[in-house]
């Protein structure tokens, strides 16, 4: 096709954008009367349809309107895309599947916003909302609100500590300041110091609070048990690789909530009474420590052979090519799956309720039984409680791995 | 199987040999990597092994510092025989190597990778062993690139830090995997110049390569590897001239036929 370009008067090519605005109408103008009339006439239809159900305000018909005018749209994007490539020529078919493209975003922008904004109309005016209101407190910190443990109340700065430590180590490596750690180590050790006899010898604490030091204490515990197991896992001694191998089979072969069971009722029973609440923390950590340890386990045999063998040709023992060589390098690799695991433990905090813990999911199902009416709500101000502590670990697993990846 | 210049090669001088393989044997599974190899090594001697792939010659240099265990025979390295319960990192501190891939450590500079045995082996303190390092880098003429990370280096200059990072241990015997197998041909000759200082300089090194210009300039001795075994040990030229053997005969016109 070599043909003059003014072969396509600017009138037309103006009208062929049009259609690609307005499937339909432009098409007819454009002479494409079939076509036109199609889209036309398809689109009277749906919206024939999708007007009374957008009435009727139901949730279920709202949805269902906006299913049929995005696949409407869609499909007269398309059309009008094939189309243009076989009236226009490639190029210009490009520029207008281009106007077509910034168009459909808006649209699915719109949509998202129109169900968003109905989602939230219908949760915002469920009715029983002052309930959950009057219950947050409990469910962020159970029964430490009551009056017997006001004069403890200052220990919950513990978590100020945490987030402190937390905040200014991940500041500091986004800074790329070394030692960020240290801020960590000490925000942790404030934090611990504050908060333990909030659970220690009697667990006076609960909800969120609860969920969050068990998940604290559940990693802390598992970090040390994954990396002596995951590379006890990786040694050539067969009776250390035995064990390894054994503890990790075993507990990723259990569910969850036995293990809890079975350390409740053993462990006070070997190391007596008040002794719960550390069963249920080692269970946490036991549990969770069998995948750390294939966590660390993949990420030293991602390595390549040859840096153990660098490092073993120089002299160095098979502890230092660990310590210096080896781990340092895949605890980069293991970053990312072990955040995804320590979401899991969080999460799975919520099952230690079934041993009489009350921790925030366990807050929310009492507080739920207790009121009836307020059952959406409660469960809703929970899962949500949940989503943003996960998410936040998430997202502070992403500013760590970010500085390293510029490397 | 007979290796006909082995009696030659055995005794050549009366010095004691810094390595002494006797009827050394590997097996990985049922393939049978060594078949009773026999080799003495002197002091300051460089020899080049060469040999088709899978003929056990990059076994053989790996047996040598025990990152590879040989199945039968004896190995003796600097008067210390290679055994299980012997303490192995005495031996790898007087034996240094040279991989193929390089295998610098990439979370670690330059500088920190030389340093590092040296540190945490020998305890020397730290200002002492990044002097050390330091020259080293200069000996192997990268000094300025210290403070950059491996990755930021060209093929070229990795292996000239590996190298540096082998002698801050100061060994008695060099071991060189094809130190120039994995690099651009422009990059080749900066690491065999290297490898000539070092020679010159009179150090023990034991060169698994296929560099012939190499092996004809530096090398005292030359190595034949076939299936397992040495089928030929003599000089370069003797070898090049005059192969005795139909393998090393066959090998040579596909080496140098192109």
């Amino acid at each position: 096709m070599t043909v003059k370009p003014s072969v396509q008067p600017a009138s037309t090519s103006a009208l062929s954008w049009l259609s690609y605005l307005v499937p339909g109408l432009g098409q007819l103008l454009l002479g494409h009367t079939l076509l036109g009339v199609q889209f036309l006439a398809t689109a009277a239809l749906v919206w024939l349809i999708a007007w009374p159900l957008l009435q009727s305000g139901a949730a279920f018909s709202i949805v269902l309107a906006l299913i049929a005018v995005v696949s409407l749209h869609l499909g007269a994007g398309l059309t009008a895309a094939a189309d243009a490539r076989r009236r226009l020529g490639a190029e210009q078919a490009h520029a207008a599947q281009n106007v077509y493209k910034r168009w459909s975003v808006i649209v699915a922008l719109a949509v998202v916003v129109l169900i968003g904004g109905l989602l939230l109309k219908w949760i915002v005016t469920l009715p029983s909302w002052n309930e959950v209101q009057r219950n947050f407190l409990f469910l962020l910190i159970g029964r430490f609100r009551a009056e017997q443990f006001a004069d403890q109340l200052w220990r919950l700065w513990g978590f100020a500590a945490l987030a402190l430590g937390t905040v200014a180590a991940f500041g500091m490596a986004q800074l790329k300041i070394r030692n960020g750690w240290i801020p960590l180590v000490i925000g942790a050790a404030v934090g611990i110091v504050l908060l333990f006899p909030t659970v220690s010898p009697q667990v006076s604490i609960g909800g969120l609070a609860l969920s969050l030091i068990l998940a604290i204490l559940g990693i802390l515990g598992a970090i040390p048990l994954g990396l002596l197991f995951g590379v006890g896992r990786t040694n050539t001694l067969p009776v250390i690789r035995g064990i390894s191998v054994g503890y990790i089979e075993l507990f990723r072969s259990l569910p969850f909530i036995t293990v809890i069971f079975w350390f409740f009722i053993f462990v006070p029973y070997v190391l007596g009474e008040g002794t719960q609440f550390w069963a249920v923390v080692a269970a946490l950590s036991l549990f969770t420590g069998a995948y750390v340890a294939e966590i660390v386990r993949a990420g030293i045999q991602a390595l390549p052979s040859g840096q153990a063998e660098a490092a073993r040709a120089l002299g160095l023992s098979g502890t230092q090519t660990m310590l210096q060589v080896v781990l340092p390098q895949a605890v980069r690799n293991m970053i990312p799956p072990l955040v995804g695991q320590f979401i899991s433990l969080f999460k799975d905090t919520s099952l230690v309720s079934i041993v009489g813990l009350i921790e925030l999911a366990g807050a929310g199902r009492i507080t739920a039984n207790r009121l009836v009416t307020a059952t959406f709500e409660l469960y809703l101000t929970v899962a949500l409680l949940y989503f943003v502590f996960a998410y936040l670990l998430s997202l502070l697993a992403r500013r760590l791995e970010a500085p390293r990846a510029v490397r | 199987m007979t290796a006909t210049n082995l009696q030659k090669a055995a005794s050549p001088s009366s010095a004691e040999p810094i390595i002494k393989a006797v009827d050394v044997h590997k097996n990985f599974g049922n393939f049978h990597a060594l078949r009773g190899v026999n080799m003495s090594v002197q002091p300051g001697e460089v020899v080049v092994i060469i040999g088709p792939s899978g003929s056990g010659k990059s076994t053989f240099i790996r047996t040598i510092n025990r990152l590879e265990e040989h199945d039968k025979g004896t190995i003796v390295v600097d008067g210390i025989e290679l055994k299980d319960g012997q303490n192995l990192d005495a031996i790898r501190r007087e034996v240094g190597m040279v991989f193929q891939s390089f295998n610098l450590f990439p979370h670690l500079t330059v500088l920190q990778n030389v340093a590092l045995a040296p540190m945490r082996v020998r305890k020397t303190p730290k200002a002492q062993a990044d002097k050390r390092a330091l020259e080293l880098l200069e000996r192997v003429g990268i000094a300025e690139q210290a403070h950059k990370f491996p990755a930021q280096l060209s093929g070229g200059q990795q292996q000239r830090v590996a190298i540096a990072r082998a002698l801050a241990m100061d060994p008695k015997v060099m071991l060189f995997d094809e130190p120039t197998s994995a690099l651009d041909p422009e990059m080749i000759k900066e690491v065999l110049d290297v490898m000539k200082g070092l020679a010159g300089s009179g150090m023990t090194m034991l060169v698994v390569t296929h560099e012939m210009g190499f092996a004809r300039e530096v090398a005292d001795r030359l190595v034949f590897f076939d299936e397992g075994n040495i089928v030929e040990d003599t000089t370069p030229d003797e070898f090049y001239n005059n192969p005795q053997h139909e393998r090393a005969k066959a090998f040579l016109s596909k080496v140098l036929g192109h």
